[in-house]
C-alpha cells in the first residue's frame, strides 16, 4: 500500500443520541487491525453510529476516542468530520457523478492538502495498485456494480485514513459479484492496519470479513465479543436468527431443562438456575415415529412451513420446544413434511448448548 | 401553410378526450402563436442588417446586453445564498420569508420600479444616505436599470436554484466531508457541480427576465437612450417613429428567448445532467 507510516490507534464510543423517539445509546471498542462488525435490525442506530463516529453527527452525551485522540466529548471537543483520519464507504458508494474515476480518487488526497497534480498522481499509482488504471477516465455512470464498489473503497483509502467505516459495502452487488467482493475486501480489510467497522446485515459477511461482532438492537449493544463467541452464545433472539441456529429459554435443574415456552429438554451440562441454550438446525433428527437410539431428547412437533437454503430444506417445527430443523430434500419427500404434518424430533443431549442466561 | 403544420403536429391519440377540449386548446393555441407569426410576417427581413446596425438600435442592444448580464451575475451571486438559506437553514419565519422573496414574481413590474424608487431615490430610505455620504444617486442611471432588472429576475434565479438543492442528494457532501473536504470546497466542488443543471436553468430564466424587463426600468431609471434605454423600451419608443426598427429589435428579443427555450428545454428533459 502507498499508505506511509500511520498511526494505528483503538476506536472507544460510549456516546448518546437522541433522534426524535430514538435513542442511540452504545459503547463500544474496536481494535486496530482486527474489523469489527456491527450488526442489527433496520433501525437499530447501525447507521447513526457509523455517521457519528465518521463526525456527520455530533454526539449529546459520552466520548469518541481514536488511539489518543478525542473526537469528540459530547461538550467542548467536536472534530468535524473533514478533519477527522477516517475513510467511509457507502452503501451506494456516493461517487461523485461529475468527476471520472481518477478525479474521485483524487477528490480526497487533495482534500487532505495535496496539489492538485500531487493528487492526480497518488490517484493514478493507487489505482494501479488496485489494477484499476483502465478505468481512470471512466464517470461512476459507467462502472459495474463491482467497479464501483472497488473505486469507492479505493477512494476512502487513498486518503490514508486510521480508521475505515463501511456501511453495508457489498448490500449494492447482485450475488455473483458479491462473493467475488466479498473475498476481495476480505484481503483489502487484512491489509488495513487501522480499524476497520463495517455495518451489514448479512451474517456470512460478518462471519467472514470480521473478527469481531456487536450487535445492536433497539439503540442498545446487546452483544459484543468474538465472532466465534457471538456465534455459539447467542445472546437475543435476532442474533440467533442472525446465525442461523435455534435459541431457548430456561432453567436447569440436574440435567434437566426446563424451557419457559413450555417443554422439557434433557442437557448435558452442569449449568444451573437461568440458562440460554442453542440448537444447530442440522443437529436435529426427524422421524416419522418415536424414535429409538442413543437420542435423549425426543418430541413431536407440527410443520409450520418450509424454505430452501442452497441445497437444505429449513423445515419450521411449533411444538415443545418449536424448532427450524434442516433436512435434505429426499428427507422431506420420504416423511411428508408438508406443512400441518407431524414428525417427531430427536435431539442428543450433547448436541444442546447450555451457558447462563446474558 | 403554416396551419397546416400545426394540425398534422396535433394529430395525437384523441380518444378519451371530451370533444369540446379540442377546439378550445386549438383556439389557445392559436391565441398563443398567431401574434408571433404576425410578428414575423410583418419583419422587413432584407433590412434587418441595416435596421440593426443603426445607431439607435446598437446602443439599445449594448445596454440590454451588458445590463441584464450585470443582473443575472447580481442574481447569481446573491440569489444563491438567498436559495441556500431558504432550502437548508431552518430559521422562524422562513414561509414569510420566501413569500416575500418571491413576491416580485407576481408584483405588476411597475409597483417593482415605484417601489425601488421610493426606497433608492433621492429621497429614499436607502438613497438618501447613499447620496450623502457617496454623492452617487441610482435613479436614470444604467446601474438604476441593472438593479431595476435584478430586483425582477432574481426571484426566478433563487426559486430554481432552492429547487435543485432541496432535490439534491445530500450524502454526496457528506461524502466529500469524510474525505477531508472543507466546507468551502464541498460547495464549490460538490454542491455547485450537482446543482449545476438547476443553476444554470435559474439565470437562463433570470437573464431573460431581466433582457425583457420593462415596467421597473422605466419607472426606476428612465427612458434616456444610451444610458437606461434597454431594448424593450427603444421598441416601445421606436414603434411611433420607426416602426421597422421597434419590429427587428422585437425579432431579435423572440429569438434570444427562443434559443432561451431551448436550452431549458435540453435541461428538463434530462434534470439530473449528464451522468
Amino acid at each position: 500500500m502507498t499508505s506511509g507510516a500511520q498511526s494505528v490507534g483503538d476506536l472507544d464510543i460510549d456516546m448518546r443520541v437522541t433522534r426524535g423517539e430514538f435513542e442511540l445509546s452504545a459503547a463500544l471498542t474496536a481494535k486496530a487491525g482486527q474489523v469489527t462488525a456491527i450488526v442489527g435490525p433496520n433501525g437499530s442506530g447501525k447507521s447513526t453510529l457509523l455517521r457519528v463516529i465518521a463526525g456527520l453527527e455530533p454526539i449529546q452525551e459520552g466520548h469518541l476516542q481514536l488511539g489518543d485522540r478525542v473526537l469528540d466529548d459530547g461538550r467542548t471537543t467536536f472534530v468535524p468530520a473533514e478533519k477527522r483520519p477516517i475513510g467511509m464507504v457507502f452503501q451506494d458508494y456516493l461517487l461523485f457523478p461529475h468527476l471520472n474515476v481518477l478525479d474521485n480518487i483524487a477528490f480526497g488526497v487533495q482534500s487532505r492538502g495535496a496539489t492538485r497534480q500531487a493528487a492526480r498522481k497518488a490517484g493514478r499509482e493507487w489505482l494501479a495498485d488496485f489494477d484499476l488504471s483502465g478505468l481512470a477516465s471512466r464517470r461512476p455512470a459507467q462502472l459495474s456494480g463491482g467497479q464501483a464498489q472497488r473505486v469507492a473503497l479505493l477512494r476512502a483509502l487513498a486518503t490514508t485514513p486510521e480508521a475505515l467505516l463501511l456501511d453495508e459495502p457489498l448490500a449494492a452487488l447482485d450475488a455473483g459479484t458479491k462473493t467475488r467482493m466479498r473475498g476481495e475486501l476480505s484481503r483489502r480489510l487484512t491489509e488495513f492496519p487501522g480499524v476497520a467497522l463495517l455495518v451489514t446485515h448479512e451474517p456470512l459477511e460478518a462471519l467472514v470479513l470480521a473478527d469481531h461482532i456487536c450487535v445492536l438492537e433497539g439503540g442498545r449493544v446487546v452483544q459484543s465479543g468474538s465472532v466465534e463467541d457471538v456465534a455459539a452464545r447467542p445472546a437475543s433472539d435476532y442474533v440467533a436468527a442472525l446465525m442461523g441456529v435455534n435459541l431457548l429459554r430456561g432453567s436447569t435443574r440436574e440435567g434437566r431443562m426446563r424451557l419457559d415456552a413450555g417443554g422439557e429438554l434433557i442437557v448435558a451440562s452442569s449449568v444451573e438456575g437461568r440458562v440460554f441454550a442453542t440448537i444447530r438446525p442440522s443437529a436435529v433428527t426427524v422421524h416419522q415415529h418415536r424414535p429409538e437410539g442413543s437420542a435423549r431428547n425426543s418430541w413431536k412437533a407440527r410443520v409450520e412451513g418450509l424454505e430452501e437454503i442452497g441445497d437444505r430444506v429449513r423445515v419450521v417445527f411449533a411444538g415443545e420446544p418449536g424448532l427450524l430443523v434442516d433436512v435434505t430434500a429426499t428427507s422431506v419427500a420420504t416423511l411428508g413434511l408438508v406443512p400441518g404434518a407431524s414428525a417427531w424430533l430427536a435431539v442428543k443431549a450433547t448436541e444442546i448448548d447450555v451457558y447462563p442466561a446474558p | 401553410m403554416t396551419t397546416g403544420v400545426m394540425t398534422r403536429r396535433d394529430r395525437r391519440r384523441t380518444h378519451r378526450t371530451p370533444w369540446i377540449i379540442i377546439p378550445l386548446a386549438i383556439v389557445a393555441m392559436l391565441f398563443l402563436v398567431i401574434p408571433l407569426f404576425g410578428l414575423l410576417a410583418d419583419t422587413p427581413w432584407t433590412r434587418l442588417p441595416d435596421l440593426l446596425t443603426r445607431e439607435v438600435t446598437v446602443t439599445a442592444l449594448r445596454l440590454s446586453l451588458i445590463t441584464s448580464l450585470a443582473a443575472t451575475g447580481i442574481a447569481v451571486v446573491f440569489g444563491v445564498p438567498l436559495a441556500w438559506l431558504l432550502a437548508r437553514i431552518d430559521f422562524p419565519g422562513r414561509p414569510v420569508v420566501r413569500a416575500l422573496v418571491l413576491l416580485p414574481l407576481v408584483l405588476p413590474p411597475v409597483v417593482g420600479g415605484t417601489a425601488l424608487l421610493t426606497a433608492l431615490g433621492r429621497r429614499g430610505i436607502i438613497g438618501q444616505p447613499l447620496e450623502e455620504l457617496t454623492g452617487f444617486s441610482l435613479p436614470f442611471t444604467t446601474a438604476g436599470v441593472v438593479l431595476a432588472e435584478a430586483f425582477v429576475a432574481m426571484p426566478f434565479l433563487v426559486l430554481t436554484v432552492e429547487g435543485a438543492l432541496r432535490g439534491m442528494d445530500r450524502r454526496f457532501e457528506d461524502a466529500a466531508m469524510t474525505l477531508g473536504a472543507s466546507r468551502m470546497r464541498v460547495l464549490t466542488r460538490v454542491t455547485l457541480p450537482l446543482i449545476a443543471p438547476g443553476l444554470i436553468a435559474g439565470a437562463l430564466l433570470a437573464w431573460a427576465r431581466a433582457l425583457g424587463e420593462f415596467g421597473a426600468t422605466i419607472t426606476f431609471a428612465g427612458n434616456f437612450p444610451g444610458r437606461t434605454q434597454t431594448m424593450p423600451l427603444a421598441i416601445y419608443t421606436l414603434l411611433d417613429t420607426d416602426r421597422d426598427a421597434a419590429i427587428a429589435l422585437s425579432v431579435v428579443l423572440l429569438a434570444t428567448c427562443i434559443f432561451i427555450l431551448l436550452i431549458l428545454r435540453d435541461q428538463w428533459l434530462h434534470p439530473g445532467g449528464r451522468r
